[in-house]
This record gives structure tokens, C-alpha cells and sequence, in this order.
């Protein structure tokens, strides 16, 4: 079934895994706890969008909208969703200019991203319903804020989380999932929900390819745009060019080394410079 | 005064089916352009001088996409095939695709726009270039847009 030709859009909705995902032009280790993600059983992955980083477990739904490139409205998506979920929920969530979905008092429940390519483009966006925010804050607090120099795209922290367990308390993700799905149902001709429980090759060509190469180290870490940490230690295309610190060793693959001996120095310079 | 004649009759000719019945063949190509840039159906544009192309995207572009935040551009001595994706352009969030408009050799990558990227929407034309690249086969210009082909294009489009 060759999807594109038959059908105008078509919109994807999942459930995942904890796992970070930071924006395609964006710094890992700048934007999340990479030692604490990797101790703990949670994936790393770096997108194909634009966009900053989310941390998002089996409490957050992932909405994806492919269409056409100029039928790619992410406002008119939001307002949809947030309208619809306001009118079956009654809630009150907000899109922004940000394209942020959030409640009145500034919490953040969903993050958009989005990507163009070859005349078509897909909108996707988070929204948190029932996910651990303690382990979120936890993931995208990193050690080296304010310690990296670099022109890597950053992410906006949100002032607040939230999510809509908060306001409705016991909704699951798959009443929200259902929710959409049956509204978006409505606005189209003819549409066909699908179970998508494996991808295979025959089904989603050269899907393989584009796996591997999302899996790959050379994506998820040698991508990072070039950057300098403590005013020391060069790293271009994911390995160390520069560094006088014995822990960095130059020609290897840059890895956050133990927080305490990182930290343990940072005290020492800030010591050093106050006396 | 002279220039704002003169575009107004390349429009009326523009318009007119016989004038390009007597003028072109089917494919309308073009070989001069008044600013010297030809564009993509996808608003890059490329402008050649000895041999080298300079490559940007357009102002329709830059203004569409927004505030650009980040720039990813091919690598030096890159071979390049006209219509290859080459590129991305980060701006609100959005990663766009950018096409090489020829194919050839790239021989520099403005380092200014990687280090600024708002350069894009400040400077479209000036400032904001992308790369240049030692352009192998000139006569691929005949199947872009000239500036005229180009206005005409955008507003076809925006009827779409």
C-alpha cells in the first residue's frame, strides 16, 4: 500500500518506552543527564525535527501529523487538539505562539516539533497525561548547564510541567489516544485506522535503513554541533580535539566522566577565583 | 526610473502565450537573469561567475520560514548532484530541507551564517549565502527560473 498516493495525510499516534529525544541541532549533553539516562534503562535518541529535548515515558502520548508541505499548519493542529480535549475533558489547555500546548497557570502538558522535506512535512508533538514528572526533571537536568560554549540550538526550559492527570485524575493514555483518533476520524472522507504492532520492510520501505542510522553513534553523538566545555575541552563531530584535562583524553569519543570529579573540580576553580 | 519600465514590460511579455511560442520551445530555459540568480521550484537560488555558483535560498523563503536558529551545510569537497538534499535549515522549530540547485564541487561553506544563521533572514542576498561550489555542468541553469520566470512562479503558487 503505497500510502502517500492514496491518502492526503496521515497521522501517527504512540506510546513508548522512557527514552530522551533532544532536537536535531541540539547538544546531549548540554540538555540532559546522559550518564544518569544511560544508568537507568533510558533511551537516547536524537530526532530528525527541529525542536528541543523531551523526556517521555509510557504517561506521554507521541501525535504525529504527515502531510503535504503545504498543508502543514502546526496552529491549526494544536488548536484542534487542545479544543477538542477542552470540550471532552473539560479542561482548559492553551496552544501558544510557542506552539506549546498548556494550562492557564503556565504548565506545560505538550513540546511540537517539526520537519519538511521533498514537498511534504509532519508535525509531532508530545502530550504528558500520566508520566513520572520527578524522573522527567530528573533526565533533563544536566551537569554541564552553563559550563558548554556553543551554537547548538537550546531548549527553552518550561517555567512549569504539567499533565492532564492533574485535572482529571485516572485518565490513561489510551482514553486520550481514542479521544483524537475518533475526532480526527470525523474530518476525513474515508480513513483507516491501523494497528502498527511490527515494522517490517515490505510494509515501510528502506525502514531499515533510516533505524540504523537513527541508532547509530555517529547520529545520536557525532552530530552534536562543535563545542568547547570549561573553557577547555574541544569536541568536534564526537571526538575530543583539545583538552588539558587527563580525564578527556584527545582522539577518544567524548563521554561525560564521573560527576563527582567534574564537580570536585568546578568547586576548586570557583574556590580559586573567590580568594 | 528605466528599471521599473523595464520590468513592467518583461511582465506584460511574461503574460503573453506568443511570446514565448516565438521565443522558447516547449520547456521555457532561460540563460540571463536581471540580479544573475536563477531559482528552484523549492526557493534555493544559485548565481555562477567563473565558473563557481554561490547558493541561497530565496527572500519568499527565508521570510516563510521565520527566525532561522541553525544552519547545517555541506562539507567541503563535497560532490554534489543537482536536486540532492544537502542541507538542513532550522527555524522555529522546524528542520527544512535545502537542494543543491547544480551539481558540482563544494569549494567553501559560509562560516558566517553557521555562526550567525539570523544572517539568512537579514542578508538573503548578500550576507546570507550558503556555499559555493565549482558549478560541472553550467547549462543546468537553463532549467531553473530566471528572476522574472521566478516572480511568476510564487504567485502561481500562492493561488494553489
Amino acid at each position: 500500500m503505497k500510502i502517500n498516493e492514496i491518502f492526503s495525510a496521515v497521522y501517527l499516534f504512540k506510546n513508548n518506552s522512557p527514552a530522551v529525544v533532544i532536537g536535531r541541532h541540539q547538544n546531549p549533553f548540554l540538555e540532559a543527564d546522559i550518564q544518569y539516562v544511560d544508568e537507568n534503562g533510558i533511551d537516547f535518541a536524537r530526532r530528525h525535527s527541529g525542536g528541543g529535548t523531551v523526556y517521555h515515558g509510557y504517561g506521554n502520548l507521541n501525535v504525529s501529523l504527515l502531510t503535504t508541505q503545504t498543508n502543514h499548519c502546526r496552529p491549526r493542529n494544536l488548536q484542534w487538539i487542545a479544543g477538542l480535549l477542552n470540550e471532552n475533558l473539560g479542561i482548559n489547555l492553551i496552544a501558544t505562539k510557542r506552539d506549546d500546548i498548556i494550562f492557564a497557570d503556565e504548565r506545560k502538558v505538550s513540546g511540537t516539533a517539526a520537519r519538511i522535506a521533498r514537498g511534504r512535512a509532519y508535525h509531532h508533538l508530545t502530550l504528558l497525561i500520566d508520566e513520572d514528572l520527578d524522573i522527567l526533571r530528573r533526565t533533563l537536568n544536566s551537569p554541564f548547564k552553563n559550563r558548554i560554549k556553543t551554537n547548538a540550538t537550546q531548549s527553552i526550559p518550561a517555567k512549569h510541567v504539567g499533565q492532564i492527570s492533574q485535572e482529571i485524575q485516572g485518565i490513561t493514555v489510551n482514553e486520550v489516544k481514542e479521544l483524537l483518533i475518533n475526532s480526527f476520524q470525523k474530518q476525513f472522507e474515508r480513513c483507516n485506522i491501523i494497528n502498527v504492532n511490527s515494522i517490517s520492510e515490505a510494509v515501510f520501505p528502506d525502514i531499515n535503513k533510516t533505524q540504523k542510522e537513527l541508532q547509530s553513534w555517529e547520529w545520536r553523538f557525532a552530530k552534536t554541533p562543535q563545542f568547547i566545555l570549561d573553557d577547555d575541552i574541544q569536541v568536534e563531530n564526537g571526538i575530543i580535539k583539545v583538552s588539558s584535562n587527563p580525564e578527556y583524553q584527545l582522539g577518544s569519543q567524548f563521554y561525560p566522566i564521573s560527576n563527582d570529579i567534574l564537580n570536585q573540580q568546578q568547586m576548586n576553580k570557583t574556590e580559586h577565583l573567590l580568594s | 526610473m528605466a528599471s521599473l519600465l523595464a520590468r513592467s514590460i518583461l511582465f506584460s511579455t511574461a503574460r503573453n502565450p506568443s511570446f514565448h511560442r516565438c521565443f522558447s520551445t516547449a520547456l521555457p530555459r532561460f540563460s540571463t537573469s536581471s540580479t544573475g540568480r536563477f531559482y528552484t521550484r523549492k526557493h534555493e537560488w544559485v548565481s555562477i561567475k567563473d565558473g563557481v555558483g554561490t547558493v541561497g535560498i530565496s527572500e519568499f523563503a527565508q521570510e516563510s520560514l521565520g527566525d532561522i536558529v541553525y544552519v547545517e551545510l555541506p562539507e567541503v569537497d563535497a560532490e554534489l548532484s543537482k536536486g540532492d538534499s544537502i542541507g538542513a535549515i532550522e527555524s522555529v522549530k522546524a528542520a527544512s530541507d535545502i537542494y543543491t540547485p547544480v551539481s558540482g564541487k563544494v569549494t567553501e561553506k559560509n562560516s558566517a551564517v553557521e555562526e550567525s544563521p539570523a544572517l539568512i533572514n537579514k542578508s538573503t542576498y548578500e550576507k546570507g549565502w550558503l556555499f559555493k561550489l565549482k558549478v560541472s555542468n553550467e547549462n543546468e541553469v537553463e532549467e531553473l527560473m530566471n528572476e522574472e520566470a521566478y516572480e511568476k512562479f510564487k504567485q502561481e503558487e500562492q493561488h494553489d
